[in-house]
C-alpha cells in the first residue's frame, strides 16, 4: 500500500509515500461515474 | 469533506480519492465539485483499490470506503460501506485524526492545472446531484413512515440524513462554482 503509486486528474504522479510526508492521509474510495 | 478540508488539513491531514474512472473524468469531477484535494485514477484497482481491501469483484470497481493512514503508515481508521449511500460522517474520521495528535498541515493545496476533462456517460451535473438528493431525501422520509421495524427505520432515517447533508454540500459547492464564475479564472478553493 505504503509504495502505491497513481496519476491525479491532470495526469501528474501521486505517491503515497510523499502524501505521508505531509502528515496523515486520508483515501477516499468511491464507486466512480458520478 | 471538500468544504471542510481545513478541518482536514488543521488536523494534519491532507486528503486524496481514489477510483477505477480516467484522469479527464476525474479533472470533470474535479472542476465540478471545486474539489480541493486530487482524485487519483486506479482503473483496474491494481494499485491501490485491492491492496486496500476495499474492491467490489462484482461490480469491478471500489467499495465506498474511508482508510486513514498515520505518518507512518498505520491504518488507523477503517470504514467499508454497502453502496454509495453508506459513507461515516465527518465527525468520525476526525475524531480519528485527533487521536494522532498531529501538527496543522501548512504545505500548499494539491496543484491543479485543469487540463483536459471529459465527464463520464452517467455523471451528473451539479445543480442535477441537487435534484437528485432532494428525491432521496424525500424517498427515505417516506420509507422511514412506512417501515415496520425500528433497523429498517433507523436506517431510512440515517440515509435521509446523509442526503441532507450531501444537499448541504451541493449548495454550498454551488456557491463555490457561481463565485468562481463570476469571478473569472482563478483557484476556487
Amino acid at each position: 500500500m505504503r509504495e502505491c503509486t497513481l496519476t491525479d486528474q491532470d495526469g501528474q504522479t501521486w505517491q503515497l509515500a510523499d502524501a505521508l510526508t505531509a502528515g496523515a492521509v486520508v483515501l477516499v474510495f468511491y464507486r466512480g461515474d458520478w | 469533506m471538500a468544504r471542510d478540508y481545513r478541518d482536514y488539513r488543521r488536523r494534519g491531514a491532507t486528503i486524496a480519492a481514489i477510483v477505477i474512472d480516467s484522469p479527464a473524468q476525474n479533472a470533470a469531477m474535479v472542476e465540478k465539485l471545486a474539489l480541493p484535494f486530487p482524485i487519483l485514477a486506479d482503473p483496474g484497482g491494481e494499485q491501490a483499490i485491492k491492496s486496500a481491501g476495499v474492491w467490489n469483484d462484482t461490480g469491478k470497481m471500489a467499495k465506498p470506503a474511508i482508510v486513514v493512514l498515520a505518518p507512518d503508515g498505520r491504518e488507523v481508521y477503517r470504514y467499508v460501506g454497502v453502496d454509495f449511500m453508506d459513507r461515516p460522517g465527518d465527525d468520525e474520521v476526525l475524531a480519528a485524526l485527533d487521536g494522532l495528535g498531529l501538527p496543522p498541515v501548512d504545505t500548499p493545496l494539491h496543484p491543479m492545472t485543469h487540463r483536459a476533462s471529459s465527464p463520464g456517460p452517467r455523471a451528473m451535473t451539479l445543480s442535477d446531484l441537487g435534484v437528485y438528493l432532494r428525491g432521496v431525501r424525500f424517498a427515505m422520509g417516506a420509507m422511514a413512515a412506512r417501515a415496520r421495524d425500528d433497523w429498517h427505520r433507523a436506517e431510512a432515517e440515517r440515509t435521509q440524513k446523509m442526503a441532507e447533508r450531501y444537499l448541504a454540500a451541493q449548495g454550498a459547492t454551488l456557491r463555490v462554482v457561481t463565485d468562481r464564475g463570476e469571478r473569472g479564472t482563478g483557484d476556487p478553493r
